[in-house]
């Protein structure tokens, strides 16, 4: 990635971190604080070269984080426990495996959480459901039905094999890259130090 | 009236600032109009602020108070900037905030080092 295009990705995390911290607010009000920082950052980058990620994380720093503006702002940032949040992406991805209620706990959490976008947690709720637990049911289901067809007597070796562990890749790795996901975009509303 | 101290089990330097950064901002405004970046980076410079950020909100809450009025002026540096100047309420605030800021450090004064109220010299 280019250097510029780093930091105008940085900036743009940074700035939907505020907006998501912000969500209580009224839509006008809300705008016009974005308005401003968004201002405030362009104007702080004057002194920085193009590509200089460094200074601008320090802009960043400076100007807080986005829970800071919001409590400044009257949100009530109070919201639930930062170890609670912290849970959400595994329970998600693992929690099913606790007796399948580790997954809703997850969702509860999820959604009752002011640290994730709409957006995040329509992701969090539909890759998958169920995480895991729900790829290794239908894992087992598929090998059952493999084995029914195998004893029926038709060809093996089928191309479905090669397919078959593809979609098996794309179903484990699915869930895990949304709860990587998801545990990164929580860091970014509560701390101003974040990886791009 | 003014509240500077959160009700609260105990007073950190955030609490002290959020009471006072107000007042400071509309002390900087009483010698010239300014605007948030400018306004932002004194305060937090000078310790009073925590984050640059934290300017907006509470220069939105000074203008919903009717103690600062803005406009815009053109920069020849980059798009228009939104300055602020005191009303006349905010100029008073200003002045009533002066003795009750002494008279409040004083006091905090007088407790920390434990001296009791000034007595008269005894005969």
């Amino acid at each position: 990635m280019q250097p510029r295009d780093a930091s105008q990705k940085i900036v743009r995390r940074y700035l939907q971190s505020l907006e998501q911290a912000l969500r209580s607010l009224p839509a006008e009000r809300r705008a016009e604080v974005l308005a401003e920082v968004r201002d405030h950052i362009a104007e702080a980058r004057r002194g920085l070269a193009s590509g200089d990620t460094a200074g601008l994380r320090d802009v960043l720093a400076r100007i807080g984080s986005p829970s800071a503006i919001a409590r400044e702002a009257g949100v009530d940032v109070s919201g639930p426990p930062a170890w609670q949040d912290a849970l959400v992406p595994w329970l998600l991805l693992v929690g099913g495996f606790l007796l399948g209620i580790g997954w809703l706990v997850g969702l509860v959490w999820l959604w009752s959480s002011p640290s994730w976008s709409l957006r995040d947690k329509i992701l969090g709720t539909a890759v998958w459901p169920g995480g895991l637990l729900s790829v290794v049911a239908a894992g087992g289901l598929a090998v059952s039905a493999q084995a029914g067809v195998a004893a029926a007597g038709t060809p093996s070796g089928s191309p479905a094999g090669l397919w078959g562990i593809v979609l098996v890749v794309v179903l484990v790795v699915s869930p895990i890259v949304v709860a990587v996901h998801l545990e990164r975009t929580r860091r970014r509303v509560r701390s101003v130090s974040y990886a791009a | 009236m003014y509240s500077m101290i959160e009700e609260g089990t105990g007073v950190s330097i955030g609490q002290l600032r959020r009471g006072v950064a107000e007042q400071c901002v509309l002390a900087l405004l009483t010698r010239s109009e300014g605007y948030g970046f400018d306004l932002a980076r004194t305060l937090v410079d000078a310790g009073l602020m925590a984050g640059e950020g934290t300017i907006y909100p509470l220069l939105a809450r000074l203008r919903e108070a009717g103690l600062v009025e803005t406009f815009w002026r053109e920069s020849s540096e980059g798009p228009p900037r939104r300055y602020y100047r005191l009303t006349m309420a905010g100029r008073r605030s200003c002045e009533n905030f002066k003795p009750l800021w002494a008279q409040f450090r004083d006091a905090v004064d007088a407790v920390l080092e434990q001296k009791g109220p000034a007595r008269h010299a005894a005969p």
